[in-house]
């Protein structure tokens, strides 16, 4: 277990994906097997076992901690899981530090019922710090942003081999990836790549600015839009249909009439939206990867496309369409089609080199996701929400608010909550008006005087009849500080409602 | 002890300037300036410029010189630890408290009463200063920096291992270590020098000074230079030690990014860690932790303890627990150190 904690705990402050690569490739040199395997599961969440609940976590610690010293010590960590882990009294135990493989093992078979019983002479024989990870691991909350391709370029690192060696057979492996080990490690073959239904993995989007993609030579793509919805991966092989989501998870139960109607066979990749409430799922194909039982994923896109085209013709229109392909061949008309993103429903562009293979994972740039441009609206700071123990008022969540008329006059109703930075604080000013304006503090909560408008970025404005202002802005981003802004010319509830169901306006 | 004492509390108290003794007319660790002060080491929260006497061991007075220029206007007494000194009618004795080099716990005596102010104090062994001895007394003064109870210390060897095994993933990354430049500075580097780190250590140049002053004093730091212009990228893989505070100007595009290291007992909580934007949190400390206050308090077998500067609201609640008297003194203006 020590060697993972301490991994995760590094991978937990680590800023880069290549510090986190190198990380995990040093993890994998030291630690042995099934550990190592165990850690890939673990840290990919690829492994199903009962979660422990915060009021298990807080029943383990009540049995051993005075509650008026667990209560001083959460106030200042902030975290229930952290706070038990580093202030737990250890009673002797001649029981070892279990291995991360027998963890999983024992967790994997655990009900939830014996979970507490599992958990509690164990964190008897860690260590804070493992403690500390364990507790985390168990509440399936590791959240090290670990990606498949992360670990994919680390175990690459490790054997010395090309990146492509690895994800070839990526899928085709599984826990405890120990043929894989021996492989990298010069003991054993490579192994070989498997073929089916459960081992192709989607090409993903890789997400770009405006100003890295507008130098590109366009005619070398198509331009598409980015629809809404659920990527799938219809796999339709030897009489069988499936349905797979991203993670690779078998969802053929969920859409049994889109499989029905889907008259081909090959393994194709689409998204899927609607068939909630009665209305028609809609299936919009967007590749094909096995074309009847030829594997065309090393063909050029634009030959695929033009296959695609045909397979469609022998399948329902009223479920099944094909991606959009849109007149793009200058800087000009890229900016035109993504400003119009939001008046045609559309998440943004993607532009797919025509000569580009079919490349799972988003290693590759032949795939560039152009988000459509976020809105924006000037709001005021109404509450800070502070990380117990930060020593600045930035560095915490903030909530803006709009007005509204209220009973009294205008008031401010909280649309927004955004993470505020040191970046927003370049020299101290924010931190200083807060404590300045600050008006009323609950907890970790204060309270400041409206005074401050901020710029926020955000991609849409969503009901929620459960929220005071009856809806919430998402993907909120703080711009900048508008100082010298007067509060009375922020935005107004009425106006971000009448973006609820326009996605259009406020352009 | 003789059975009329007098009460403590009636010949201690806590002033604005700090914890003043009535029969002495003098003052421990002052935060403003007084006649006579009694400093516990030289730390600046504790050690102030300005006071007319000044009472301290060698050491404190030494680095005292060499951070404020002149210690004190009329005089400095050095005191021997265990050397008895009659101030008013107090008789005052110092006694290793293990935190920095020359750092004492203040022995109290009066009309048959004992109190031992410990100043900052830790109880692990530390190669750079002589370790703290339990001093038994009816009242024993106590920090809180780290006053509750998650504060437990890991052993030193296991957080220098993450250190040492880090510059082995990242060989082209320099590690920059913020450490305070009195006392973790040295004891880093002493504990770097423990477990075979031999290569030369780069300091900052506020580092230097207080160094060369610990060498002197016979601490032993291996091969140290002073980080000069040089190129960024010359810095690869080497340990840097420089204050927390200090910037060190590594924006450089060729340079690769430090990692940054963090050496101090906030480094246990991971809130603490991200909020001082460190890449590798080792949890070495120069006060005692937790478990490590209450042992003190049962080594030295005080009936009541006063908490000065910290978290005092733990320690009182727990120390009732265990059917102890305990206070708090409410001092202000200490712990800037980066503990």
């Amino acid at each position: 277990m020590k060697p993972f904690a301490d991994l995760v705990d590094r991978l937990d402050l680590a800023a880069h994906d290549d510090d986190k690569t190198a990380l995990l490739a040093d993890y994998f040199h030291r630690a042995p097997d099934p550990d190592r395997g165990a850690a890939i599961s673990l840290l990919l969440d690829e492994v199903a076992f009962p979660k422990l609940s915060p009021a298990m976590t807080r029943k383990l610690g009540a049995g051993r901690v005075d509650p008026i010293l667990f209560a001083m010590s959460q106030d200042f960590v902030g975290d229930l899981g952290e706070t038990t882990a580093l202030m737990w009294p250890r009673r002797a135990s001649n029981r070892e530090c279990p291995r991360l493989g027998e963890v999983l093992e024992a967790l994997a078979g655990a009900a939830r019922a014996d979970l507490m019983e599992i958990i509690e002479p164990w964190l008897d024989t860690m260590e804070a710090t493992e403690r500390r990870v364990f507790l985390k691991l168990a509440g399936r909350r590791l959240g090290v942003g670990i990606s498949p391709k992360m670990v994919r370029r680390a175990l690459a690192l490790l054997g010395g081999v090309p990146l492509s060696e690895i994800e070839e057979i990526w899928h085709a492996q599984e826990m405890p990836y120990t043929r894989l080990f021996d492989w990298l490690e010069g003991r054993g073959e490579r192994p070989r790549p498997a073929a089916g239904h459960g081992f192709m993995a989607v090409m993903r989007e890789t997400v770009s600015r405006f100003s890295q993609v507008k130098g590109v030579d366009l005619s070398r793509y198509i331009v598409e839009w980015k629809r809404e919805g659920a990527r799938v991966r219809i796999s339709a092989l030897g009489g069988e249909r499936r349905l797979f989501n991203l993670s690779g998870d078998d969802i053929s139960e969920d859409h049994p009439d889109v499989l029905t109607a889907f008259d081909a066979e090959g393994v194709f990749d689409a998204v899927i939206h609607g068939g909630g409430g009665g209305s028609q799922t809609r299936v919009e194909l967007l590749d094909l990867l096995v074309d009847g039982s030829r594997d065309r994923r090393r063909s050029p896109f634009e030959a695929r496309r033009g296959r695609l085209d045909e397979v469609l013709r022998q399948l329902d229109r009223r479920v099944f369409s094909l991606s959009e392909i849109l007149p793009v061949h200058d800087a000009e008309s890229l900016a035109r089609h993504r400003a119009d993103c939001r008046a045609r429903g559309a998440l943004g562009l993607v532009l797919k080199r025509r000569d580009g293979r079919y490349v799972a994972g988003s290693n590759a740039d032949d795939w560039l996701l152009l988000r459509r441009d976020p809105l924006e609206a000037d709001l005021v700071l109404m509450y800070l929400h502070h990380r117990a123990g930060a020593r600045t008022s930035v560095a915490a969540e903030a909530t803006f608010g709009a007005w509204r008329d209220g009973a009294g006059g205008p008031e401010l109703v909280p649309v927004a909550k955004a993470k505020l930075a040191r970046a927003h604080d370049p020299d101290g000013a924010l931190d200083k008006w807060i404590s300045g304006h600050a008006t009323k503090r609950f907890g970790p909560v204060t309270e400041v005087a409206p005074g401050l408008v901020a710029t926020l970025a955000f991609d849409v404005v969503e009901p929620a009849r459960r929220r005071k202002a009856g809806l919430f802005l998402r993907a909120p981003e703080v711009v900048s500080i508008a100082w010298g802004s007067p509060v009375d010319m922020a935005s107004w509830l009425e106006v971000l409602e009448r973006c609820l169901d326009q996605p259009g306006m406020m352009e | 002890m003789a059975p009329r004492a007098a009460s403590p509390e009636t010949w201690i108290q806590p002033r604005r300037k700090g914890l003043y003794v009535i029969p002495g007319d003098f003052y421990i660790d002052p935060t403003h300036v007084v006649e006579t002060a009694i400093i516990t080491h030289g730390h600046g929260d504790h050690a102030r410029p300005g006071h007319r006497r000044v009472v301290a061991t060698a050491e404190t007075l030494a680095i005292m010189r060499v951070r404020l220029g002149r210690v004190a206007k009329d005089g400095a007494t050095a005191l021997r630890h265990g050397e008895r000194l009659r101030i008013g009618e107090v008789t005052v004795w110092l006694a290793p408290a293990g935190h920095v080099l020359g750092s004492a716990q203040i022995v109290l005596e009066y009309r048959g009463a004992r109190v031992v102010v410990s100043g900052d104090y830790k109880r692990r062994r530390d190669p750079t200063c002589a370790a703290f001895e339990p001093v038994p007394c009816d009242v024993f003064v106590t920090e809180a920096t780290f006053g509750l109870p998650i504060f437990q210390h890991p052993d030193d060897d296991g957080e220098i291992g993450k250190l040492l095994r880090s510059l082995e993933v990242f060989p082209d990354r320099p590690h920059v270590v913020g450490a305070y430049s009195l006392g973790k500075a040295q004891r880093m580097i002493a504990l770097l020098r423990e477990a075979g780190y031999d290569r030369p250590i780069l300091l900052h140049g506020s580092l230097c000074p207080l160094c060369a002053l610990y060498e002197d004093f016979g601490v032993e730091l291996g091969e140290l230079r002073a980080l000069d212009d040089r190129a960024m990228e010359t810095l690869a893989g080497e340990i840097i030690l420089a204050p927390p505070s200090a910037s060190l100007g590594f924006d450089g595009a060729e340079a690769a990014e430090p990692v940054r290291v963090g050496a101090s007992g906030w480094m246990r909580v991971r809130k603490q860690t991200k909020g001082r934007g460190v890449d590798l949190p080792l949890v070495i400390s120069d006060h005692a932790d937790w478990n490590e206050i209450f042992e003190t308090v049962e080594d030295v077998g005080a009936p009541e303890i006063w908490v000065t500067h910290g978290r005092g609201d733990a320690i009182i609640h727990h120390a009732k627990t265990l059917g102890l008297r305990a206070r708090a003194l409410s001092l202000v203006g200490y712990g800037e150190d980066e503990a």
